[in-house]
């Protein structure tokens, strides 16, 4: 199985990518999604433990950490409620020391639940940036509403792969 | 106080703990029970909730005079989880701020743990007005007093002398306390708990909180001892463990679908592990013996003789009951292999004082205290109350 520490299997969203910043030398988790000011909520995620947490109107996306004791598989989930008008789960997860990044946003709306999965090192240090996707501009130049209540969890996976 | 003429009969084995079994008049016919012995609602107190905001007020809490102090010092509970507002492991919630800290239940245990120490231990929610109607959040605190064997004697020999007062019937199974929606009657055994319990000798505290957008329940406990708090060693678990916790997952209120169910997975053998059962796809995953086997390790866990808080990790002991009905007995009709299965002493007990006064359809980890309006009883709490009974009737009175 080939595996780059950086790749990412994202469910369950309607958008989901990764991308290697290569040279760039930007911080990751302040370039993305920085519509208001990011809040560092200095948390530490820790491996099946749910956090909960409210996104408030010119809070900005929200910023977790996240320092695996064991190298392996994990799940970072984000949870909305299922009946929210605008508030749709999103998250980036940031390799600030490689750059690197991947990200989802939920696509089905009756879970309001995203998921990435990844391959953690023991460690190293991960920022969950947890946001919803409907943080837009709107045309007449303010920014989308989307306030509410969410958890997240990083949850260990067992996966298992097979070479084709 | 001494201990009542008894004219015991032989003990008559109550096999069925759930239900009265199909000859409970046979049961009935052999058994003689003096008023004067304890009764499961003497040892074992679920208070009714208040009826209003006033009510709630009134209730005494943790701040409440106690012995030697407050019920629930705040300086220990702050030493424990922090000033308010304090998140705990993993960003897991801040437990209730102490002010709101209202006495929901209490137990008397001659033979609490490894130890077996006499104890009473209490149960604090926050309490609340929603709708004109008071409920209890999802979450708990539960204290832990020491105890010496002449103390415990006198608080059961006082909570029977107040039912004594008020009437000589049997007060059944627990329930919130027949005798407690009486205001007079209720302070007088609030008065039971404030002598017996406080800063002089409170040992160890513990919280459950809810997240996971209130499906996860999150346990931790820090022990108690000249006002420092020191973490309650975890069974069972990873060295290092602050909070262990069961998750539910997101598919509604009566499914256990978390992935993990628990976390982190308890190490212990599988004869003791109820482990698969917290999660359906686990469940599905496993073999007709695996399923059996982890039914039958409920069952353990479920039986007092067995286990104990320091035998059972927490979350584990708290999940049993929606495990057990949800998942074991609901999906798979599972039931404990021939002689498993905890069997009381019929000596002191009708068959009916066994029998589960709250049963509910979602997953409720309150084992005696409430979760909205709804009063909890586990299984689990049935069965010690019955123990103790025997025990301090045995033993103590």
């Amino acid at each position: 199985m080939k595996r780059r520490a950086w790749m990412l299997a994202a469910l369950l969203c309607a958008g989901c990518g990764g991308e290697d910043f290569g040279s760039h030398e930007a911080d990751a988790t302040a370039a993305q999604d920085s519509l208001n000011n990011p809040t560092n909520t200095g948390v530490e995620l820790i491996e099946g433990l749910w956090h909960d947490n409210e996104l408030v109107p010119g809070e900005g996306w929200h910023l977790y950490h996240f320092r695996p004791e064991t190298s392996g598989w994990v799940s970072f989930q984000m949870q909305a409620p299922v009946d929210h008008p605008n508030l749709w789960s999103y998250l980036r997860i940031v390799d600030p020391e490689h750059n690197n990044e991947v990200w989802a946003g939920v696509a089905n709306k009756r879970t309001n639940l995203c998921e990435v999965i990844l391959h953690a090192d023991a460690g190293h240090d991960y920022d969950v940036i947890v946001t919803s996707q409907e943080n837009s501009l709107l045309i007449n130049g303010e920014t989308q509403k989307t306030d509410g209540p969410y958890t997240v969890a990083v949850l260990p996976v067992d996966v298992a792969f097979e070479a084709p | 106080m001494s201990r009542p003429g008894l004219s015991m009969v032989a003990a008559v084995l109550l096999v069925a703990c759930a239900s009265p079994p199909q000859d409970a008049a046979q049961v009935e016919a052999s058994t003689e029970m003096s008023p004067e012995l304890a009764e499961m609602n003497d040892v074992s107190v679920l208070l009714p909730l208040p009826g209003d905001e006033g009510q709630i007020v009134a209730r005494v809490g943790a701040a409440s005079p106690a012995r030697g102090g407050s019920l629930l010092p705040r300086e220990a509970y702050e030493a424990a989880f922090g000033p308010p507002g304090t998140l705990q492991a993993g960003g897991t919630p801040a437990p209730a701020p102490h002010d709101e800290l209202k006495l929901v239940s209490f137990r008397l245990d001659p033979c609490f743990g490894a130890a077996c120490a006499n104890q009473i231990r209490l149960v604090f929610q926050p309490l609340r007005v929603k709708g004109g109607v008071v409920s209890a959040k999802d979450e708990a605190v539960h204290a832990f007093y020491r105890l010496s064997r002449d103390e415990l004697a006198d608080a059961v020999a006082s909570m029977i002398g107040l039912r004594l007062e008020a009437t000589e019937e049997r007060l059944g199974p627990l329930a919130p306390h027949p005798l407690a929606s009486d205001d007079a009657r209720r302070a007088a055994i609030e008065g039971v708990v404030t002598t017996f319990a406080g800063a002089e000798n409170l040992s160890r505290v513990t919280t459950f909180t809810t997240s996971g957008l209130g499906s996860a329940w999150n346990f931790s406990g820090f022990d108690i001892n000249d006002g420092q708090a020191e973490r309650v060693p975890m069974v069972d678990l990873p060295d290092g463990t602050e909070v262990v916790a069961f998750f539910r997952g997101f598919g509604g209120a009566g499914a256990l679908v978390g992935d993990p169910a628990f976390s982190p997975r308890s190490l212990a053998a599988p004869e003791d592990n109820l482990q698969l059962l917290g999660s359906i796809a686990d469940a599905e995953r496993a073999s007709e013996d695996e399923r059996q086997a982890a039914f039958d390790a409920l069952t353990r866990i479920d039986d007092p003789t067995i286990h104990d808080a320091d035998s059972t990790d927490c979350a584990s002991c708290h999940a049993a009951d929606p495990v057990r009905r949800l998942v074991g007995e609901g999906l798979w009709s599972l039931t404990p292999s021939a002689g498993v299965g905890f069997v009381p002493d019929g000596r002191y007990l009708d068959v009916e004082d066994l029998a589960p006064t709250s049963v509910d359809a979602s997953v409720n980890l309150h084992m005696f205290s409430y979760a909205g309006t709804q009063a909890s009883i586990h299984r689990r709490t049935i069965h010690e109350t019955a123990a103790v009974v025997a025990y301090v009737n045995e033993h103590v009175l």
